[in-house]
């Protein structure tokens, strides 16, 4: 017990070891992490990436500069960070979402509010799926103007711009899941847009839908692709994308290192050789360490996945929106012909953007002398950014003031001002808006009730309703559920009969937002 | 050794080139194959919507003219009267595809997705939409099942005329709407 063990003693006892730490001795790990030099002779983290699967994935050395955090902003890392949580958590979900009409909504609604942490996983699916939209963009524009998809990246880049096709597909067929009003729709959208490409409209729109139009078929064709197909094709092409970066070039150097006349000592330094065991590792584990803190506070305090009413295939909501990332294509569409606007426009930006490098033939990398490039990409954005506001629903579609009265207050889709009314507060009875209200009623319902009678008289004055009048009524349609009908009536002028908008909106007891305050 | 000197692409091929080219075709064959293969196997669909075809009540229920379009939901179709008699109007908007409100204020259909507008008997104002909004056939049928008036989609009649029908019998003619035969709306000039 007193005598040291023998060197070759140490070696034996530490095989089991060494054979889960891929080579590396238990004095070697511990030196690793404290960020010692080697322990042994040849560098022995260097075989590691022989040995391990997962690091010789990852290249052994990096260039100091291809490492400064205002090169890459890390973005690659926090895309792939991203796949993975979509990964864990969907895989998660699936254990509870049912991929029928019958079901699927139900199935969202339980895993919302039944299932123990359902809603914070769904939260999470969603925020990260949105996060991994934005932070392959930036991923992209960072690539774009560092220059860096030239020379022997352009194969890169090509594989890239792909990989964000694949991103937007995943974030749009994974929309339709929910079954929702808001997700059938867009989805309805979406495909009657495939349907205007040119000679294989007809048959792709079939291919999607599996039938004349969205049902259960088409549902279980949007899981399938999903959760099976464009996940595969994302991992597939995530594997060349990395692949090149790690085996062929390696990230680029930032251009004013390569290009730079700078002194010798800081191109020196700029291009030392940094190993990725432990320095870029541990790196990388606070990178991902912080980004998943950064998801989790921000699916629990902040961000709540929507879901509206259950699909109905036979109401179109008012304000049907693309989600946000597509918003660009449905300002394109209000523009004009749906094939032009809806697909050879979409179509023909996403091959000049893949074939960029290939174009684009000029050398230089800094940003500073390339101002043709950069205009053209700022031109880009902006436009996106213009068709984005136009794809909203408040531009170019034009409501009329009674619908778009009721539309303020009581929303068929979302919230609104009368379904945040506390429940007890909603007094059953009918309310003439333009007599004296009943001094019984519950303050908020009163306030609620001014201000419809207000808007209303508004337009009337305005000219737009004739002696237009409000009147609200509610019932207790069974324990637990209320009806609340809103309707305006008003005399045009140049008719002699009465025209009335009616709207009915009903309130679950626990589709409020204090019981929604109970979720997990 | 042979001196390879290559001029001509195919210079030098021999029996196990010319073999390996064979399976390459065959494979690539058979790869075409499973693909036309899978792509039927895909693209099986299930029937249209049911029904094909609708009572949508009698003659004396019809909206008059100028007055708001009677809605069918089921059918996804309107009923309206024109000078010209009896049309269905296909709800689905020509553009793409969402369902058209009728907006009661401005009496217009209005499309909630992109705001494509149409006049009470279908006919484009404004909007992207790419034409007026389709019809339905329209048959109108004594209580004997006879063919009282019908839509000729064939010979440009897009709507069943009521001018020959008898006003007093108008509760017990009904009107069948065939949503199988479908014509589209005139283009947007
Ligand atoms: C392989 C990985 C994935 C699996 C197994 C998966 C699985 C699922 C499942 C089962 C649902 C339905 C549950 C629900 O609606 O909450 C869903 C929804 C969704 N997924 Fe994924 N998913 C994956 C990757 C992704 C990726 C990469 C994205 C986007 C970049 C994405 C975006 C979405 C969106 C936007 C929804 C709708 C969520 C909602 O409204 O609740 N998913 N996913
Ligand atoms: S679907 Fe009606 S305007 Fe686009």
């Amino acid at each position: 017990m007193s005598r040291e063990p023998t060197a070759s003693e140490q070696t034996t006892r530490q095989q089991p070891r060494r054979s889960v730490f891929a080579g590396l001795s238990w004095h070697e790990v511990r030196a690793l992490l404290r960020g010692d030099p080697p322990t042994e002779r040849p560098n022995p983290r260097y075989r590691a990436h022989t040995n391990s699967f997962f690091l010789h994935l990852r290249p052994r050395t990096y260039p100091a500069a291809a490492t400064w955090i205002t090169h890459t902003w890390f973005l690659g890392l926090l895309a792939v960070v991203l796949f993975v949580v979509e990964f864990v958590t969907g895989i998660l979900l699936m254990i509870f979402y049912a991929p029928t009409p019958e079901q699927a909504y139900a199935s969202v609604i339980a895993i919302t509010y039944y299932v123990p942490f359902g809603a914070l996983l769904r939260d999470l699916h969603r925020l990260a799926a949105e996060a991994m939209v934005i932070v392959v963009v930036l991923h992209m524009v960072r690539v774009f103007v560092t220059g860096s998809y030239k020379g022997p990246r352009a194969f890169t880049w090509l594989t890239g711009v792909f990989l964000l096709g694949v991103t937007l597909l995943l974030s749009f067929s994974g929309y339709l899941l929910p079954w929702d009003q808001l997700a059938y729709w867009a989805v309805t959208i979406g495909t009657s847009m495939a349907q205007a490409t040119p000679l294989i409209g007809t048959e792709l729109n079939l291919l999607l839908r599996g039938a004349s139009e969205i049902g259960a078929d088409g549902l279980l064709r949007f899981y399938l692709l999903h959760v099976l197909l464009l996940p595969l094709v994302g991992v597939l092409l995530l594997a060349v994308h990395y692949y090149r970066v790690a085996r062929h070039h390696g990230i680029s150097l930032p251009a004013s290192v390569e290009e730079g006349e700078m002194p010798v000592a800081m191109r020196q330094s700029a291009t030392r050789k940094i190993d990725f065991l432990p320095t870029i590792f541990l790196r990388e584990v606070l990178v991902t360490a912080a980004a998943l803190l950064a998801l989790l506070a921000g699916a629990y305090f902040w961000f709540d996945a929507p879901l509206e009413q259950h699909a109905d295939p036979l109401h179109t909501p008012l304000n049907t929106q693309a989600p946000w990332f597509f918003l660009w294509v449905q300002g394109l569409l209000k523009l004009g012909d749906k094939t032009l606007m809806g697909v050879m426009i979409p179509l023909i930006s996403f091959i000049l953007l893949a074939a960029l490098p290939y174009w684009d033939r000029n050398p230089v990398r800094r940003w500073q002398r390339r101002p043709v490039a950069m205009t053209l990409g700022l031109l880009l954005a902006v436009s996106v950014g213009v068709l984005t506001y136009m794809g909203t629903a408040s531009y170019g579609v034009v409501m009329s003031s009674a619908v778009a009265i009721v539309e303020q207050l009581a929303p068929e889709e979302g919230e609104g001002a009368f379904r945040r009314l506390p429940y007890a507060a909603l007094t059953p009875g009918a309310y003439a808006l333009d007599q004296p209200l009943p001094t019984d009623i519950a303050p908020e319902l009163r306030d609620m009730l001014t201000t419809f009678a207000h808007l209303v008289e508004d337009a009337s004055r305005a000219g737009d309703l004739n002696q237009g009048t409000a009147f609200v009524e509610i019932i207790e349609r069974q324990a637990n559920l209320k009806a609340v009908t809103l309707r305006i009536i008003w005399q045009p002028p140049d008719v002699d009969t009465l025209r009335t908008y009616t709207r009915t909106i009903y309130l679950h007891r626990d589709r409020n937002p204090e019981h929604a305050a109970l979720r997990p | 050794m042979r001196k390879t000197e290559i001029s001509h692409p195919l210079q030098g091929i021999d029996r196990r080139e010319i073999l390996a080219w064979i399976w390459l075709l065959a494979a690539t064959a058979a790869a075409t194959k499973a693909t036309q293969l899978t792509y039927g196997f895909v693209r099986a669909s299930r029937a249209a919507r049911q029904p094909t075809s609708f009572n949508a009540g009698t003659v004396a229920d019809l909206p008059s003219p100028g007055d708001a379009p009677r809605a069918f939901p089921d059918g996804r179709f309107w009923l309206t009267q024109t000078q010209e008699g009896v049309a269905a109007l296909d709800g689905v908007c020509t553009h793409l595809d969402c369902l058209l409100g009728w907006d009661e204020q401005a009496h217009e259909f209005a499309c909630p997705c992109h705001g494509s507008r149409f006049d009470a008997s279908g006919r484009y104002l404004t909007g992207p939409a790419p034409r007026s909004m389709d019809r339905f056939a329209v048959k109108i049928v004594n209580p004997e099942g006879a063919v009282v008036a019908s839509t000729d989609f064939a010979a440009g009649v897009q709507a069943a005329p009521l001018a020959g029908a008898d006003v007093d019998s108008s509760a017990s003619l009904h009107i069948i709407v065939d949503i199988t035969l479908e014509a589209t709306g005139a283009p947007v000039a």
